[in-house]
């Protein structure tokens, strides 16, 4: 039973649409790279282990679409995520100038006290057209306590790190993650499938 | 001793050898030792020196002392074995001991003690030479833990000052009923005495016997050649010499057989007056009526608070004499020195009793115990139905039908539901809750009905907690109309019936809701919006249906104003939705009457244009919103780009998304997993597609993606021609499919994504729950309410309650929350509640006690103490007894006289008279339980005998009288 995660984490990516957050995804759990991968429509999830300070975590990261016609769709996903990574795109102003807007979702909407974001900064590789100074990310993200890091989904400069930094800034929150008591099989949501309480079903329901 | 396990199996063996060589060595056989025949009896005498050896018990006991109250304070240790494998000997032996971390050395408490009055230790010392002193005759002199104030130490520690011992007691494995029978104790006594000489235990060893609860043991101790042994009595009726102090002296000489002549030892004594003060036993002048008024039944829309009855709390007075001269007291029938009121010591105790009901508890905890029953409401309501059919009596049926349905009273039920009754089934009464009463609960919880109006009440409302982790309580906004539910149901469980009353209101609520959706009434008090996930479900249901009643109601009125303009066309549809698909209502305008709730940007059509409904032309643009900025049309240069109506995305609850959620997460994780779940969520992609091409006809998807994804028209820096981001213009992608699929609808023609009518029949037959189910939903809310009120209350009173706001915050947030509604934590939390509440309503009855209290000395001074005594609720030693003004105060608290009536019966109050000092005369009531310790060292059995150290507890209450005697004999001389 040495491999059965400790928890089980809900991560979630925001962002504006083509800011690369599907591809960081992409990059952090199969590490490839493919700009012909199509938008994401609505919400998708990928699910990975990974091993912090020895013990085997999961992951459950759901990567939301970007476009103002899916917003309204992905308030209940924000509910119950332990950490939420704010993407832009360092080539595109408006990608980061709509990161406030984005804050106020996560403001509305996320109910972990202590859960914690991290703002990315991506396409870094693209020096030609960057728009955006490391140091204009590192004056929001101070404005806003997030962590923050700039990375590269396409040359994967910097992807694992922020992933590690931020799963490892989640297991160092107390209080932010519970111990996996049993295996309770693919749990991505905070609301796990029915559990038979003690109550009889009580649970599920509050 | 040796060991019997090992020595069993060389034994057999060397009887079988010696049958084999049939010439036994007689020099062997000298080497035997045979254990095969040992009865049980030995074998149990060898399994309790066992546990003594295992437990490597100390040779003698390190010369200390245990601290002042350590027997209190200190933590107590245990070791436990069992004797399972002799037959009819099961026993469990227990050792209990303080750790010497509590005591002293002797060297080092002895100067501190030294200007004591003589101590018998010391004293007795000379007897012995330094060293030789037991330990155990050390502790059973010792004053420092005479009298220990604790309800769970051990009472051996109690009545014979020890601070290490071991108990044997029966296993419930024991079959033998060895409890009654006198010689069966004294075989088993006997084998403790031997166990006890032959490991030298320096402990004394215990057995208690008879009923548990009786408290029955008898032990013995060997130590420096003394063998003491301990005995208890235990008497149902008090013998005149047993009641006073001289009596007991005398009794005490006895045993140690001195004739009182010769009685030349020094009997030390320590004495213990309890008296008490019980609230419902106590009647102070009009106190328990004004009490009693606090505690009248609480109406609809409040909660409990308080006791149920009586604050259960005893506040104990303990007046002491520690180590006085027992010759020196006179304590007999006629005369007794042993006045509270001059007692030297006093210390008062408050006491809360654990087991009493508290009202705000009891009804959150008995709210919660409900959501087990797995009826449903309509077996309930079926079963009033079957009574009535029972009772057969048509006439009573009609006249009760006219009264409940009734003719006479129109004020029956909430106006706004009248018209359904008649189509619903009609419960014949009895029913659980009168109309009246009906009537007013309906008011409560729906205010705009004209029912309500009528009412003209003013019930009583939460006020909200300041405190932000209310936020995060799972529950609904105070007041609410889920809030008021929850009070509700709790209300008429209490009241109208229980469960039966709860399931009839249910059945009324869920009729009203019915009633409001088929005629198009908001339900009132909910909270206004999409569903509020960090609502509880219940709130999240009727936020629903809001939702639905809305957007009927919005689709009503369109639809009415198309009416207008389209009267033929549009006949008596009531739901909106089914005119629109009968006919094509284009006209050949740019706008048409829109889909419900979105806004025209034209003030809407004209009616003389509206007319003439026309053959479907593909290119005829429709559903338009608004225009996008100055595009136009890639291919259609000159037409501009509109953005087309859409529709809204459908409002969830929890638990649809949560079952969205988990068909997502049944997908696989690969590339085809990915392209499912695309699939899934591409209705509303291919809505606004559809709405799109309708609204732009020769539109392409590129026209498309400037709208819906800006940023995937990539435009060259130069201002030229655009294109498609890499990732959108692969073909066979899954906008692409779903391009491609879209048809020019406007949404008006499209399949709505949110069907009101079957998301509110969803939800109200969701809401036809069980009745567990009932009181589950209704918990947050009554768990917010409950706090609320908690909170209120603990601001408004001065003392500082032992609960932390934050942590019970916390825990209830956490408990609705957790998909794992943890009844452990349930029950802790409940718990806090409760002691919150005794304490502060003990605090409450003992500041009215002081209040009606006549001739307190200083009121405000020990209202101060009062304060730091419930806090605490510690024992609190009163420095100058009676004669202190605090002392003053608690003697008039205690002073019978200030009390109307008293059921105390029996003994006369004590400790009337003028006191010499001017001390007001005080009539304390009687003592509810004397204690004495007589502690004397002196020799037996003989004059010649080396001294030992005796000691006799005695505890006299009403109708008991215990008597804990250890008496020590010298075996050396004796």
């Amino acid at each position: 039973m040495a491999d059965t995660p400790i928890t089980t984490l809900k991560l979630l990516i925001i962002g504006e649409s083509g800011v690369g957050k599907s591809s960081l995804l992409l990059r952090f759990t199969d590490d490839t790279f493919d700009p012909e991968v199509a938008a994401t429509i609505g919400v998708d999830f990928k699910v990975k282990t990974m091993t912090v300070n020895g013990n085997p975590v999961k992951l459950a990261i759901w990567d939301t679409a970007g476009q103002e016609r899916f917003r309204t769709l992905t308030p209940s996903y924000y509910r119950g995520a332990q950490g939420v990574i704010l993407v832009y795109d360092v080539t595109s102003r408006s990608s980061f100038q709509k990161l406030e807007m984005w804050l106020g979702e996560v403001d509305a909407y996320a109910n972990r006290p202590g859960m914690v974001k991290m703002l990315v900064a991506n396409k870094i590789d693209n020096k030609k057209d960057r728009v955006i100074t490391r140091d204009d990310g590192l004056k929001f993200a101070r404005k806003h306590s997030t962590l923050f890091i700039e990375c590269s989904a396409r040359t994967a400069d910097n992807v694992p790190t922020a992933f590690e930094e931020l799963v490892e800034k989640i297991i160092q929150t107390p209080g932010l993650w519970e111990q996996n008591l049993a295996a309770k099989g693919v749990n991505l949501d905070d609301q796990t499938v029915a559990v038979e309480a003690p109550c009889g079903g009580y649970c599920s329901v509050l | 001793m040796v060991t019997l396990g090992e020595t069993d199996s060389r034994v057999k063996y060397r009887k079988q050898s010696e049958e084999r060589d049939h010439l036994p060595e007689e020099t062997e056989m000298f080497e035997i030792t045979d254990f095969t025949t040992a009865s049980d009896w030995e074998r149990f005498i060898a399994r309790l020196e066992d546990a003594i050896h295992d437990w490597k018990l100390p040779r003698s006991l390190p010369e200390t002392t245990f601290l002042k109250d350590s027997f209190v304070t200190g933590k107590w240790k245990e070791c436990n074995s069992d004797i399972t494998d002799v037959p009819d000997f099961e026993y469990l032996i227990k050792r209990l001991y303080l750790p010497a971390a509590y005591a002293e050395t002797l060297e080092a408490a002895i100067p501190a003690t030294r200007s004591d009055p003589p101590r018998l230790s010391s004293l007795s010392k000379t007897c012995f030479s330094v060293n030789e002193f037991p330990a155990l005759f050390e502790q059973m002199l010792s004053m420092e833990n005479d009298f220990p104030n604790s309800a769970t130490l051990h009472p051996l520690c109690r009545w014979f000052g020890l601070a290490d011992f071991l108990v044997i007691t029966a296993s419930p494995f024991n079959q033998i009923d060895w409890q009654v029978k006198e010689d069966r104790i004294k075989l088993i006594q006997s084998s403790m005495v031997i166990a006890v000489a032959n490991t030298k235990c320096p402990i004394p060893m215990f057995l208690q016997f008879g009923e548990l609860s009786r408290l029955m043991f008898v032990g013995v101790s060997e130590v420096a050649g003394f063998r003491t042994l301990y005995e208890i009595i235990d008497l149902e009726r008090v013998p005149d010499r047993m009641k006073t102090l001289s009596g007991l002296v005398e009794i005490f000489k006895d045993k140690i057989s001195q004739r009182a002549e010769e009685a030349t030892q020094l009997i030390k004594t320590s004495i213990q007056l309890t008296l008490e003060l019980n609230p419902d036993e106590v009647d102070f002048e009009g106190l328990s009526d004004e009490l009693i008024e606090d505690r009248k039944p609480d109406g609809l829309g409040c909660l409990p608070f308080g006791p149920s009855e009586f604050d259960s709390f005893v506040l104990r007075l303990l007046a002491s004499w520690p180590n006085a001269n027992a010759d020196a007291i006179e304590d007999t029938l006629l005369h007794s020195d042993l006045d509270p009121l001059q007692a030297p010591k006093w210390a008062v105790q408050l006491n809360l009793n654990e087991g009493s009901s508290y009202r705000l508890s009891d009804t959150l905890m008995n709210f919660a115990k409900q959501v087990h029953k797995k009826e449903t409401v309509q077996s309930y309501l079926e079963f009033l139905e079957r009574d009535i059919a029972d009772a057969n009596a048509g006439d009573q049926a009609t006249a009760v039908l006219n009264r409940l349905t009734g003719e006479g009273d129109e004020r029956l039920r909430s106006r706004l539901s009248k018209a359904l009754y008649s189509r619903l089934p009609t419960f014949h009464l009895p029913v659980p809750i009168d109309a009246e009463s009906l009537n007013e609960i309906l008011a409560y919880l729906f205010p705009d009905s004209e029912l309500a109006k009528d009412e003209q009440r003013v019930f009583p409302a939460f006020s909200e907690r300041s405190e932000s982790a209310f936020k995060t309580i799972k529950g609904a906004p105070i007041n609410s109309l889920p809030f008021r539910l929850a009070l509700t149901i709790q209300f008429v469980f209490d009241n109208y019936g229980g469960l039966l009353g709860v399931a009839y209101l249910w059945h009324e609520i869920l009729l009203e809701l019915r009633y409001r959706w088929e005629n198009g009434h908001l339900v009132p008090g909910v909270e206004a919006g999409m569903p509020n996930h960090g609502s509880c479900l219940l709130n999240q249901k009727l936020q629903m249906l809001n939702c639905c009643i809305a957007k009927r109601e919005a689709g009503r009125v369109a639809a009415a104003a198309s009416n207008d303009a389209l009267a033929p066309v549009h006949s008596k549809s009531p739901v909106y939705y089914d005119g629109v698909d009968a006919d094509v209502t284009d006209d050949d305008d740019e706008e048409d009457d829109e889909f419900f709730d979105c806004v025209t940007d034209d003030s809407g059509s004209l009616p003389g244009e509206a007319q003439g409904p026309v053959a479907q032309k593909p290119l005829k643009p429709e559903g338009r919103k608004e225009l996008l900025g100055t595009l136009t049309l890639l291919r259609d240069t000159g037409m501009p780009l509109y953005v087309p109506i859409t529709q809204e995305s459908a409002p969830m609850t929890e638990d649809m998304a949560q079952e969205h959620l988990e068909r997502m997460v049944a997908t696989d994780d690969d590339e085809d997993g990915r392209a499912a779940r695309m699939r899934m969520q591409s209705v509303a992609l291919v809505s606004d597609m559809s709405a799109f091409k309708a609204a732009n006809p020769g539109c392409v998807f590129e026209d498309f993606v400037r709208w819906h994804s800006p940023r995937d028209w990539e435009v060259d820096s130069a201002g030229g021609e655009g294109h498609l981001s890499e990732r959108m213009s692969q073909a066979g992608s899954a906008w692409i499919e779903a391009w491609d699929s879209a048809e020019p609808k406007s949404v008006r023609k499209q399949k709505r994504l949110f069907d009101e009518c079957v998301e509110a029949e969803k939800v109200l037959s969701y809401l036809t729950l069980t009745i567990g189910g009932v009181f589950r939903h209704a918990l947050p809310m009554l768990l917010q309410a409950g706090l609320t009120k908690l909170f209120d209350e603990m601001d408004a009173t001065e003392i500082s309650p032992p609960c932390e706001k934050g942590a019970v915050l916390k825990s209830v947030s956490r408990l609705l929350s957790d998909t794992n509604f943890s009844w452990l934590e349930y029950e802790k939390l409940i718990k806090l509640v409760r002691l919150t509440e005794q304490i502060i309503s003990t605090h409450r009855t003992l500041e009215s006690v002081a209040k009606k209290t006549r001739d307190l000395p200083d009121r405000d001074g020990f209202r101060s103490f009062l304060r730091t005594m419930v806090e605490a609720r510690q024992l609190t030693a009163i420095p100058g007894g009676a004669r202190s003004p605090l002392g003053q105060c608690l003697a008039a608290i205690f002073d019978q006289r200030n009390q109307r009536s008293s059921s105390r019966e029996g003994s006369p109050p004590i400790g009337t008279g003028m006191d010499e000092k001017g001390l007001k005369k005080r009539c304390l009531p009687a003592p509810s339980l004397k204690e004495f310790i007589l502690r004397t060292v002196a020799p037996r059995p003989y004059q010649f005998s080396r001294p030992g150290v005796h000691r006799m507890y005695t505890s006299i209450r009403s109708g008991e009288v215990r008597i804990a005697g250890a008496f020590t004999e010298d075996l050396m001389y004796g």
